[in-house]
């Protein structure tokens, strides 16, 4: 019996990987075929659907059932869809809650693959409406024919007016300028830090003097050998050393890849390294892997000063982690928030509908009531404390008092968010940055643990810039 | 003769029944591997990558040798310095590195357990525990030796500081050799298990009476193993060995998960040839025409290592009797 069980397994498992193997050649017979029906579809979808997205307020129900399908909605955690729900329930549209059919794809590592895959089967019941891309690759999608413009989904300029510029800059189709996605948050970066740790440590007490001691990276160095020398090696400034890396990066002039194919290094990119190998030699943080159990597990022990985060990072990361959910509890209320040596952004989640979307309509009202809607986006963040994009939501916010966050105990989350919103530069993003993110972490690795000079490391990081893009030109 | 006719027809209608009953497997296989092969066999002379800047799919334009040429020489111009055969050489490094000593416990344990003089209480449950590791998933093993040796406060970190081995955590997984020999291991200690099993099947298939007329004549055990065990064993080592070569050389879940950026960390040194051919199909460029041109270089180095096997373990007395019997034959024609 054991063995007919575990024979009847094997042979599954066999077909299974025979199944997998084939995927990727078959993809790529039929991808041109799939292009050209993505492409032709969603005009004429655009213009008959059109109207009845007009005449949503009278027979929601009828719009709904008239095109009843399911619309599938792709992310790789929770959030949007915790979002969608919120913002949909306070709009009260539960008919198009009820006709999302929402897929977490579990991993941000995979995402890229699974979303590249499920869009060359424009066919598939599964086929992707709307999509949520990150900062880090969406300009893969939105500068191609597989997502639609705004505004063949119904949205126009005055819905956007109350956006941060940079939101919009990121989704625009570099062809043609069309605005392909939108967010509903807004994510610009400061340093979160521990007010008790920086008072017995440093004699800290408010986030100006703070400020005044990282406000350029040989005071942070200093600080940070500061903290690891009065706290005898218990605390250290940073968890990883990845730490920093997304603060450098915003901070790149040029993006790594322009608009004529032409990869370059920024110099900042050199210092980056060598913050990064300051770091490591000189034991100032506590060397664990961004992301990883021990890292996530951080904000709840002394053993860390502060991390470099955004607005989502405050909520989703270290209030999660920090090992308690009312002041006094582990380390909640322990927070400040200052600028940091660098103004910076990191993340935030875009929604763009796919050029196959089988109801633009719908789409596009989902997308404007969780994007452009005032009133549901001042809930929304009243109720998440999410950092909304929405410029006049968090005024009102921040006039009310709303801003006020026992977990920073007391500081206004608001008012130190709001300025550096307004000076988000994204000039630095490319389609290819998560890759040759991903490849320039190897080699930093690499230089900051001693195995390679600088020069090697940066020359392997050039020769397997140019073995994943073959059609560059390495500078 | 109607009688006969009926009778004629029916065999015909049996034989048509085995046809159908193999028929699925074809259908599958000409579907899902046969098709695949070709295409990639196709793919593998044309340029066929995505233009990520734009996400658009360039070619298939046929293109000739110039996806082997990327894949034999590097861009200074040497040969054999690139990715491609850097990956290959992971493989193959690797592969020994836990194909040597699984065999030789695998013989070992083999014999042990067949070995009539040798009584081993509770053999079942020694092959039980033996074979166990094979049967947890290669991803549960992965991540339980990554968190085991996790840098600075994984266990085995944890235990060597605490006991005054070592006054500073190491590194495990950024250092090459280290990253190396724990993904050796892992492969050796999942696998001598099936590999001892598959050996103690061969030893059970000589005939007892081979070692008893050995024993009587007053040979030690090593004699009986060296000249009785391992000549009668050579078409099931044969076997093994080849199997293991081909499943070595595709060596990809453990090495795929057990690094944290899943490229082969440290600096690509534990990247395999299977890891390589999908990085270049499905990330970065997606590069389909030069993946498929490094498949067809693991597919001829693969048939290289198989027929340099079958060749080492040719049975030579075989062919020397065979050309023995040719000869007298030979003569025997020469003198009639």
């Amino acid at each position: 019996m054991k063995k007919k069980l575990l024979s009847v397994l094997l042979s599954s498992a066999m077909l299974a990987s025979v199944l997998v193997g084939c995927g990727g050649g078959d993809g790529a017979a039929q991808a041109p075929a799939a292009d050209n029906a993505a492409t032709e579809a969603p005009a004429a979808d655009a213009e008959t659907e059109a109207p009845a997205a007009d005449a949503e307020a009278e027979a929601p129900a009828d719009d709904a059932a008239a095109s009843g399908d399911k619309l599938y909605v792709y992310s790789w955690n929770t959030e949007l869809g915790e979002r969608l729900e919120l913002a949909l329930s306070l709009a009260n549209r539960q008919d198009l809650w009820d006709r999302i059919e929402y897929v977490n794809v579990g991993d941000s590592g995979i995402y890229q693959e699974r979303i590249d895959q499920l869009l060359q089967a424009p066919d598939a019941e599964d086929y992707p409406d709307i999509i949520a891309f990150e900062a880090a690759y969406i300009m893969k999608y939105t500068n191609s024919d597989q997502t639609l413009p705004i505004t063949d989904l119904g949205i126009t300029d005055a819905d956007l007016a109350e956006m941060y510029p940079y939101t919009l800059t990121i989704p625009t189709d570099k062809r043609n300028g069309s605005i392909k996605g939108l967010s509903w948050q807004a994510a610009p970066g400061a340093f979160m830090y521990r007010t008790d740790l920086a008072e017995s440590l440093l004699g800290v007490k408010s986030p100006e003097e703070m400020q005044a001691k990282i406000s350029t990276w040989d005071d942070f160095v200093a600080t940070a050998k500061e903290i690891k020398e009065k706290s005898n090696g218990e605390t250290k400034m940073l968890s990883s050393n990845g730490d920093l890396a997304e603060v450098f990066r915003s901070n790149m002039s040029n993006p790594w890849v322009d608009d004529n194919g032409v990869f370059r290094m920024d110099p900042i990119m050199e210092q980056y390294m060598d913050m990064v190998k300051t770091f490591e030699q000189e034991d100032l943080s506590c060397h664990t892997t961004t992301w990883s159990d021990e890292w996530n597990a951080g904000p709840s022990t002394d053993a860390v000063f502060g991390y470099f985060g955004c607005t989502w990072f405050l909520h989703w990361t270290i209030k999660a982690n920090c090992g308690g959910e009312k002041p006094g509890e582990g380390t909640y209320g322990l927070w400040n928030m200052c600028q940091g040596p660098m103004p910076y952004y990191w993340g935030g989640t875009w929604l763009g509908a796919t050029a196959g979307c089988s109801d633009p309509a719908a789409a596009g009202e989902i997308m404007k009531i969780l994007c452009c809607d005032t009133d549901v986006l001042t809930e929304v963040s009243r109720q998440t404390l999410d950092y909304v994009n929405n410029k006049t939501a968090m005024k009102t916010l921040s006039d009310a008092g709303e801003g006020a966050y026992d977990f920073l105990g007391g500081q206004d989350f608001i008012a130190v968010f709001a300025p550096l919103a307004e000076d988000v530069d994204v000039s630095f993003m490319s389609a290819y940055d998560q890759t040759i993110n991903d490849l320039l972490g190897t080699q930093i690795t690499e230089y900051s643990l001693g195995n390679k000079d600088k020069e090697t490391a940066i020359a392997d990081f050039k020769a397997a810039v140019a073995e994943a893009y073959p059609s560059l030109t390495i500078e | 003769m109607a009688k006969s006719n009926t009778s004629k027809h029916k065999t015909v209608e049996y034989g048509r029944y085995g046809y159908y009953f193999i028929a699925p497997f074809f259908i599958v296989f000409a579907i899902f591997q046969l098709w695949p092969l070709i295409y990639t066999i196709g793919l593998a002379f044309c340029e066929n990558y995505y233009d990520t800047m734009w996400n658009a799919e360039v070619g298939p334009y046929f293109n000739g040798l110039a996806n082997f040429a990327t894949i034999f020489k590097s861009t200074e111009g040497t040969y054999f310095d690139t990715y491609t055969f850097r990956a290959l050489g992971n493989t193959l490094i690797m592969w020994f590195m836990n194909f040597a000593p699984q065999i030789l416990l695998a013989l070992l344990l083999a014999v042990w357990f067949t070995d009539t003089r040798v009584k081993i209480k509770a053999q079942g449950a020694y092959k039980v525990l033996v074979f166990m590791p094979n049967i947890i998933t290669a991803a549960t093993i992965s991540v339980l030796f990554y968190k085991l040796f996790d840098y600075p406060n994984g266990p085995i970190n944890q235990l060597l500081v605490n006991a005054g081995i070592w006054e500073q955590p190491y590194q495990f997984l950024a250092t090459k050799w280290a990253t190396r020999s724990i993904i050796s291991f892992i492969n050796f200690w999942m696998w001598y298990g099936n590999t001892m099993i598959v050996l103690t099947a061969g030893v059970l298939g000589i005939s007892p009476s081979l070692f008893e007329a050995a024993r009587v004549d007053g040979a030690t055990s090593w004699e009986i193993f060296k000249n009785v065990t391992l000549p009668l064993l050579r078409p099931i080592m044969l076997f093994t060995l080849v199997n293991s070569a081909i499943g070595g050389l595709q060596m990809y879940d453990i090495p795929k998960l057990l690094t944290t950026s899943g490229r082969g960390d440290p600096d690509f040194t534990t990247r395999t040839i299977t890891m390589y051919i999908r990085e270049l199909a499905f990330t970065g460029a997606r590069q389909m025409g030069k993946a498929g041109a490094a498949s067809l270089v693991l597919f001829v180095v693969t048939l290289f290592f198989s027929l340099v096997l079958f060749y080492i373990m040719r049975d030579k007395d075989a062919i020397k009797e065979k050309k023995a019997i040719k000869a007298a034959q030979k003569a025997r024609k020469g003198a009639n």
